[in-house]
């Protein structure tokens, strides 16, 4: 369902975690709260979920067109998976995934058949039938995020949120987990709210990728547009491999990406700057250049495909010409001293 | 136990003479006095043994000694357990004060916080003349007795459960709530389970404490026989008396009592300890 924030904002004593919020999340969409940490979304995701609450008067939530700003978690029905799971260490998981339906009051809580029903069939939808009488200590952790997983959507929950879903897993898990909630989600549709401090996950996986900065948001759209044409200049660093560089002779400082900058033979006259190879890497098809400019005493890197490194006959130490890539018109960005 | 690593060994003599010192200041101060006890006790024979224990005034003393104990220990398991929630899991201001009034009877000499409850109920006291009007009758009497436990034996469970809950943290309440439970399913469903063998062990703790507590007892019960004499305060009056035989034979139940609480927190710990192996 929908999801609409109205000018949140969140005071702890002198700190200010969020600093007016404004955003409007579509049903069916998988969103990503992206920021580094400080940043307040942890905070956001706890408000939206009813675990916390914003200044008194300062802001709103609204959910499919209905005010719960106000309405406390065990009355919101959203679904949380926090980042260590929180599972019941004492449950079995059948008992875990079944606590929602069990703790209803009386006149609204299924059967005991319906409420087996529908464990074994969300056991079935996460992949660990066969595991119910587990206890969570006997799990692995992707088995324990998904655990978790279910239990949340055992309440049928308006929106499904999820603080740092992959963070406490290894390399290999998380890989293989981010794959499964993908389609998962393309399953189940349930509008899904993470958050995750890894620019990649948040690309990689979400319909919509907010970026939030010091308890504000930095830019809101989808993946590509959000890395081919970052707002602001927090954005540019934050999503990685960006070279900051000045043009010589004129001080405003540009963002400009590795692969954005073409190499040049030192005698080329239509390079911007020259440098000097310091360090050279390939890796598949495409070769990381890492090049020191003489003037400034700054590096860059640079990403260039192996044919072209071959061709060149480049190695440590030769002086390079380097141009902009005009094809890349959105390369220099806002004149502006970068916050970090 | 774990292996011990070479590099951390010391020499055998020094191994030897640690533990011997151990093993020595055990015997003397702890098992020297525990069977001495036991021995003195049974010295003129089981049947007198048994006559002192089931004398009039001593039945009355454990009678006492129990019902102390059974309104004490319940109200402080409520308290603890109410205490640690709060210090736990909520962050509000006079959380230290708290804190500090919780370890407050820790602090202070059991015989004056009896002195104080004197001060405040007894006859010449600050509610005393309203109190006698009204023909309540709390020191030398049974409410003053369970006052000076309840304060004496306050901190045991709250000092159990707090480091617990904090380590615990409230992710798992937060679950719980947004899975649509109340508080008090929260409570009984969640946090229960996880502290009930800190619970548990506080209670244990508690309750040896309130049946032995001597000082604070002891100032405001009077010592009237037969009538406000607990057990600890009856084998003071039995030994005055030069009574050995009937002092050590009750001296040895509160011996008894101490080992049952040494056993249960033995278990307990057993428990405890299998439950962190298996997570």
């Amino acid at each position: 369902m929908s999801i609409l924030v109205q000018n949140l904002r969140r005071t702890f004593g002198s700190f200010q975690a969020l600093r007016g919020i404004n955003l409007e999340i579509q049903s069916h969409q998988l969103v990503a709260l992206l920021g580094p940490s400080g940043s307040g979304k942890t905070t956001f995701l706890r408000i939206l979920g009813g675990l916390d609450f914003p200044d008194p008067g300062h802001g709103k939530i609204l959910i499919q067109n209905e005010d719960v700003t106000e309405q406390p978690a065990a009355d919101r029905k959203t679904g949380f998976v926090f980042q260590h799971y929180a599972l019941f260490n004492h449950l079995t998981v059948f008992e875990n995934v079944a606590f929602g339906l069990n703790v209803r009051p009386k006149h609204i809580r299924p059967n005991s058949n319906s409420i087996r029903d529908r464990v074994v069939e969300l056991l079935q939808l996460v992949q660990l039938d066969g595991l119910d009488q587990r206890l969570p200590s006997e799990l692995s952790g992707g088995q324990r995020q998904r655990v978790a997983l279910a239990r949340a959507l055992a309440i049928d929950p308006r929106v499904l949120l999820l603080d740092e879903p992959f963070g406490a897993l290894d390399a290999k898990v998380r890989k293989d987990l981010r794959r499964w909630l993908r389609s998962f989600h393309k399953e189940i549709g349930v509008t899904t709210v993470f958050v995750t401090h890894d620019q990649q996950e948040a690309l990689e996986l979400a319909d919509t990728v907010v970026i939030m900065n010091q308890g504000q948001i930095e830019q809101v759209g989808p993946p590509q547009e959000i890395y081919d044409h970052p707002a602001t200049p927090f954005v540019y660093e934050f999503l990685g491999d960006v070279n900051k560089l000045r043009k010589p002779g004129r001080p405003d400082l540009f963002y400009v990406r590795p692969h954005e900058i073409q190499i040049l033979f030192a005698s080329d006259s239509s390079a911007d700057f020259s440098a000097r190879i310091e360090h050279l890497f390939a890796a598949g098809p495409s070769a990381r250049l890492t090049l020191r400019m003489p003037n400034t005493r700054e590096t860059v890197d640079a990403d260039i495909t192996r044919q072209q490194l071959d061709e060149m006959g480049l190695s440590e130490g030769d002086e390079v010409g380097l141009k902009l890539a005009t094809a890349s018109p959105k390369a220099p960005a806002p004149a502006v001293t970068p916050s970090r | 136990m774990s292996p011990v690593s070479r590099s951390t060994q010391d020499p055998l003599w020094t191994r030897l003479l640690l533990i011997g010192a151990a093993v020595f200041f055990l015997v003397l101060f702890l098992l020297v006095p525990l069977f001495s006890i036991f021995a003195e006790a049974f010295k003129k024979g089981v049947a007198l043994y048994f006559e002192a224990l089931t004398e009039e005034n001593a039945r009355s003393a454990v009678l006492l000694t129990l019902t102390v104990a059974a309104i004490t220990v319940p109200f402080n398991a409520l308290f603890g357990v109410a205490a640690a929630w709060v210090i736990a899991k909520f962050e509000f201001r006079g959380k230290s004060l708290l804190l500090a009034l919780i370890d407050l009877p820790f602090a202070v000499s059991p015989v004056v916080s009896g002195l104080c409850y004197i001060l405040v109920f007894g006859a010449n006291g600050v509610l005393g003349p309203w109190l006698q009007a009204h023909d309540i009758r709390i020191i030398f009497a049974l409410p003053g007795m369970v006052l000076a436990t309840i304060f004496v034996t306050f901190p045991f469970v709250a000092r159990e459960l707090i480091p617990l809950m904090q380590a615990q943290g409230s992710d798992q309440e937060y679950a719980a709530l947004s899975l649509g439970a109340s508080g008090w399913q929260t409570f009984r469903r969640v946090t229960l389970p996880n502290i009930k063998w800190a619970l548990f062990y506080g209670i244990i703790l508690c309750n040896a404490r309130a049946m032995g507590e001597f000082g604070a007892v002891s100032v405001v019960s009077g010592h009237i026989r037969g009538e406000t004499n607990t057990l600890p305060l009856h084998v003071e009056v039995l030994y005055n008396d030069y009574n050995m035989v009937a002092a050590f034979a009750c001296a040895s139940m509160l011996s008894l009592l101490g080992l049952v609480t040494l056993l249960l927190k033995t278990f307990i710990e057993w428990r405890t300890g299998l439950r962190h192996r298996h997570s």
